[in-house]
């Protein structure tokens, strides 16, 4: 099965996710980084 | 299916293994506003955000393609650039009591019997883990006489309690100052040391009484109290401090009102110079023209002086003629008595005012000016004006009654030329017409007019061939 990783940086903070269900992580990814840019907007 | 959640924090590591998609969820939430918190602080510091591996191609589009293919590990990253914080210098203040303050402030001290003592801005916490607090009636005992290391304050002091912890706070501030300079030099761990010495001493070693201490300490709370906004206890010489700034700012106060005083004088005395200069030139016009009034008013036949000026002014009033008349000769005169020669037409009052002023010898300002307006009314009551002029012509265009105009100004009112304005008043009173430059184009093209540009206005003559072509056909 595909594997899919994530991270997100922050500094020294990572936060690294990885999943094979690649779904989830395109929903989770688009959410976050909708966020992070509504943010930074 | 299978959730992986990795943390890496300050060179440890967590993981997170799961096969709960909703739990997985709602952790990877927890974490993702924990780090990327929501507030605006945050979010003010933000200064970039920079998404590799742009979506290019769905990574479910992706996963349908690859299902039954080599599992391929699609990675995307996402990183944050965050502006520096702020590096906040701390200044280093002369005062020694800042000095001190800012020290203390600065690291909790761990005292020795394993009290916790934190100066916050404005008093002294005190914090154990043994639970010996003494009875309530014996605090305030307990503060003045206790090492300073084993005044307990758990519960919420009172405010005589507090005025001692002030005292308190005091005397040692007073003991920082006296190690100012030691302080200066001295190592932080050496300095750390001295601290923790003068927080463990017992109160007793200071010179000052702390019966006095609070007294001086309750004082000082008055004077705080009277200070606006002061949210913090700050030490006596910062209140002398204080005390000097308010004292500067209210110098710079009264220099503001003395600079906006002189301001005010220097405006005055610059209108009274004008004015003055104003009244001195009118004064120089009118006695020329008041003699040449009164040469005019003592013609033969004149009835008395006041009726032939009445009749003067009634004319002026009928055509304006002597209004532009009035405005040409302003234009020469300086800029400071343009807002006294903008007069309106005087009228008969004003005239009687300007006559019996004549007569008595008693001459104001304003009188000044009306007298210099009637000084330049037509001179010669007997002169026609420019409508009763024009009617003994027959003239058929705009452009003979230009000329006509032109020669009548050189020749009746014997003004060495004229302005567009001018003698536009002049036909618009006789012919109800304006006068554009078509038509002193076509007289200049025929040489029968001449313009001159002069620093003022721009003035334009008949010439000799304008005033043959009037002689030769409506003369």
């Amino acid at each position: 099965m595909p594997q899919y990783v994530f991270k997100m940086k922050k500094g020294e903070l990572e936060i690294e996710f990885s999943s094979d269900d690649a779904e989830f992580v395109e929903q989770q990814l688009a959410k976050w980084r909708e966020e992070i840019l509504k943010k930074h907007n | 299916m299978f959730y992986n959640i990795k943390i890496k924090a300050d060179g440890s590591e967590f993981i997170l293994e799961s096969s709960n998609k909703e739990i997985t969820q709602r952790e990877m939430d927890i974490y993702f506003s924990r780090i990327f918190d929501v507030s605006e602080e945050f979010k003010s510091q933000i200064k970039d955000v920079e998404v590799k591996s742009q979506n290019v191609i769905s990574i479910n589009e992706f996963d349908k393609h690859t299902q039954n293919e080599q599992a391929p590990v699609v990675e995307e990253n996402f990183e944050i650039k965050i502006e520096p914080q702020p590096v906040v210098e701390e200044i280093k203040n002369e005062e020694p009591v800042e000095t001190v303050k800012k020290i203390v402030i600065q690291e909790p001290i761990k005292a020795q019997n394993d009290c916790v003592v934190e100066a916050m801005d404005n008093e002294l916490v005190f914090e154990t883990e043994e639970q010996n607090e003494p009875a309530n009636e014996n605090r305030i005992e307990h503060i003045k006489n206790a090492p300073l290391t084993s005044i307990l304050i758990q519960n919420e002091p009172s405010d005589e309690e507090q005025d001692y912890v002030f005292a308190r706070q005091k005397l040692l501030y007073e003991e920082m100052k006296k190690e100012k300079e030691k302080i200066d030099i001295i190592t932080e761990e050496e300095n750390q040391k001295r601290l923790n010495d003068i927080f463990a001493s017992d109160i007793s070693e200071y010179d000052e009484d702390i019966e006095d201490a609070v007294v001086n300490v309750k004082q000082d709370i008055e004077n705080f109290a009277n200070i606006e906004n002061q949210e913090n206890i700050i030490p006596s010489s910062d209140l002398v401090f204080a005390n000097q700034q308010a004292e500067k700012l209210a110098c710079e106060k009264v220099v503001e009102q003395d600079q906006e005083q002189s301001i005010e004088q220097a405006e005055e005395t610059l209108q009274e110079q004008v004015f003055e200069k104003v009244v001195e030139q009118q004064e120089q016009v009118e006695p020329q023209t008041i003699q040449e009034n009164e040469q005019n008013l003592n013609n033969e036949n004149a009835p008395s002086e006041h009726d032939v000026q009445i009749q003067e002014l009634e004319q002026m009033l009928e055509s304006q003629t002597v209004q532009n008349q009035t405005q040409e000769q302003q234009q020469s005169v300086s800029e400071e008595q343009k807002d006294y020669n903008n007069v309106d037409i005087i009228d008969l009052s004003t005239f009687e005012e300007t006559n019996s002023a004549i007569n008595s010898q008693v001459v104001s300002t304003d009188e000044i000016i009306s007298i210099r307006e009637s000084a330049i009314q037509p001179q010669n009551s007997q002169t026609p004006d420019f409508k009763t002029y024009l009617e003994e012509f027959d003239t058929e265009s705009l452009v003979d009654d230009f000329l006509i105009c032109a020669y009548y100004i050189k020749n009746i009112l014997k003004q060495d030329g004229f302005t567009m304005k001018m003698i536009n008043s002049k036909l618009f009173q006789a012919t109800g017409k304006i006068a554009d430059m078509s038509v002193v184009q076509e007289l200049s093209n025929k040489e029968y007019i001449s313009f001159v540009q002069d620093e003022i206005s721009n003035k334009y003559f008949i010439t000799p061939d304008g005033e043959n072509y009037f002689q030769a056909n409506f003369e």
